[in-house]
């Protein structure tokens, strides 16, 4: 696939400008937070934009939230496949609700339930069609990775009956199909963003099996190859790995990041705390892109901000029904806007 | 006092008489049941009610966990991550003879490689407070357990004592007056009979003397 050049998102970066500024800035955040009632929140959030195409909106998301940010996702990966001269970068991360609809597909086979009304259809595969290729074993029509992952799982759950192995192989090969597919795209931007999602992935990987006290071959079966720092080969992680894991963030050359970490080490507030740095993380990476003028990154940095907000958003919605302390929501903000 | 239509003879009376040295017996008896029965409910109750409030606060910890786990995980993440659980658990329910009554005992096993063998999902998608969830709820399953036994037992135990309560009560207060007021009354027939029969017998003596000797005839004669 030949690289696209940076003038033909011109039109992609200007409509995306103009809805960017409807994501939600910290003002309104913190009116959401200082909310009580769940319903005074949905009608904030359908003022604010979210569920415009239904008619029926306001009963819908009343009754079930989750409605109301599956629609918004959805109507945001129909923009941006609208604006973009090429749909492939929005693809590169709508594949991951394919391997996510995989995983409960397969999951749900083995237990002998039906999922079908569960998929999520933010997928660039029909969940039906999914299902059905899954179930009839007929993986032409799917992607290489994804369809060997696929087999490989199965093969690797009939041998163990352990339902875990079926995330592990279709997360890992999850994120070698982005990087695969960021690589053929030949953008640099995606490339980075790919490689930094897997960072992160290890990282939470690494620090929550040391948590948890899994063995060494958990890690080495769960940890994914192609980010920015080596996790296979020579750089084994077992036991204490938090020093060694901050040892290698800063010979990745990715200090502010270990910094953080330490920090966080340091003050022992649990996973929650490292999580949001992961995200935050992340998300910093679309900083220089407020600034681009033309480009890709401007266009999958409002994916990834309206992800974010979506995140915020359920956090505090969630909070709000169940009464938890505005304090505790709070701390667990993910940065909304870079 | 109601008393038993019974014919009033020795034969009833003896009768009578065993059945109420059993009654009394069966009542001391069945009154040491109660007693002991209330005194094992009392302690079942006191165990129960601590491992109710334990059972609570582990449970609303739980919730609150699974509640954040929640919030930072859609739906369908949360579904699949958790649609099969890898730990197997085996449930064993037999039952133990406590004072008569027959009380459930659980035991559980569980398949897999202990506490580090529980979670069914992989850890680059999901939220690291599901794992706490996850955790906290192994950590409430025996309790859960246990609290179900120890009602399940106060249960059947507070039955076993209203029964054993009902048949005291009907001894002591139906049964063993009804025999002994019948008793009384059979006594106090057969003593009457008994005075009968003896003034009757003196009746007939005095009509034999009477007879042979003519003791009215010659009294008579001699005034």
């Amino acid at each position: 696939m030949g690289r696209i050049r940076e003038e033909d998102y011109a039109y992609a970066t200007a409509r995306v400008r103009a809805v960017e500024v409807r994501l939600m800035d910290d003002n309104k955040i913190n009116r959401l937070l200082n909310m009580t009632d769940p319903q005074d929140a949905v009608k904030f959030l359908l003022e604010s934009g979210y569920g415009a195409d239904h008619t029926d909106s306001e009963k819908k998301a009343a009754e079930n939230i989750e409605v109301l940010f599956d629609d918004e996702l959805k109507n945001t990966y129909n923009f941006l496949l609208e604006i973009l001269p090429s749909p492939e970068p929005v693809y590169l991360f709508m594949r991951r609700y394919d391997y996510l609809n995989a995983k409960l597909i397969l999951k749900a086979e083995f237990l002998g339930v039906n999922v079908l009304e569960r998929l999520s259809h933010l997928g660039t595969i029909e969940p039906e069609k999914l299902h059905e290729y899954i179930t009839d074993r007929n993986f032409d029509e799917l992607p290489e990775i994804f369809s060997e992952a696929i087999h490989e799982s199965i093969e690797a759950f009939n041998l163990t009956r352990d339902p875990q192995v079926i995330d592990l192989i279709l997360d890992k090969a999850s994120y070698q199909n982005m990087l695969s597919d960021a690589m053929r795209y030949e953008d640099p931007f995606l490339t980075k963003l790919v490689k930094k999602l897997i960072d992160t992935a290890n990282i939470r990987i690494i620090i929550r099996t040391e948590l948890l006290g899994q063995p060494e071959e958990f890690i080495k079966k769960a940890l994914i190859e192609g980010g920015n720092f080596p996790v296979g080969g020579s750089q084994e992680f077992s036991g204490q790995n938090r020093e060694k894991l901050l040892q290698i963030l800063n010979e990745a050359g990715l200090e502010k990041l270990s910094l953080k970490l330490a920090k966080a080490f340091e003050n022992n507030h649990g996973i929650s705390e490292i999580e949001k740095i992961l995200d935050d993380y992340v998300i910093s990476y679309f900083k220089p892109s407020k600034f681009a003028i033309l480009g890709l990154d401007p266009v999958i940095a409002y994916l990834f901000l309206k992800e974010t907000e979506i995140k915020n958003l359920r956090l505090i919605i969630t909070g709000m029904v169940n009464k938890i302390p505005a304090e505790a929501i709070r701390e667990r903000l993910r940065m909304s806007y870079a | 006092m109601a008393r038993l239509n019974v014919n009033l003879t020795r034969m009833v009376l003896t009768n009578l008489k065993r059945r109420l040295n059993t009654a009394r017996r069966g009542h001391k008896l069945l009154k040491d049941k109660r007693d002991e029965l209330m005194k094992k409910f009392l302690e079942i109750v006191k165990e129960n009610r601590k491992e109710r409030e334990k059972v609570e606060k582990m449970l609303m910890d739980v919730h609150s966990r699974f509640i954040m786990a929640r919030a930072l995980m859609s739906d369908t993440h949360l579904e699949e991550a958790l649609i099969y659980p890898k730990q197997k658990v085996t449930l064993k329910a037999s039952s133990k003879n406590v004072m008569s009554v027959q009380v459930p005992v659980f035991e559980f096993e569980t398949e897999g490689q202990g506490d580090r063998d529980i979670f069914p999902y992989g850890f680059a998608n999901t939220s690291g407070e599901l794992d706490e969830a996850i955790i906290a709820l192994s950590k409430v399953t025996p309790h859960l357990l246990r609290l179900a036994e120890l009602e399940k037992t106060a249960q059947l135990m507070a039955d076993e004592i209203e029964k054993t309560r009902r048949r005291v009560n009907a001894l002591e207060y139906v049964m063993i007056p009804n025999l002994e007021e019948t008793i009384k009354y059979i006594v106090m027939k057969l003593d009457e009979n008994e005075r009968g029969n003896l003034t009757r017998l003196m009746k007939v003596k005095d009509m034999i003397l009477e007879q042979a000797h003519g003791y009215k005839k010659k009294m008579t004669e001699e005034s």
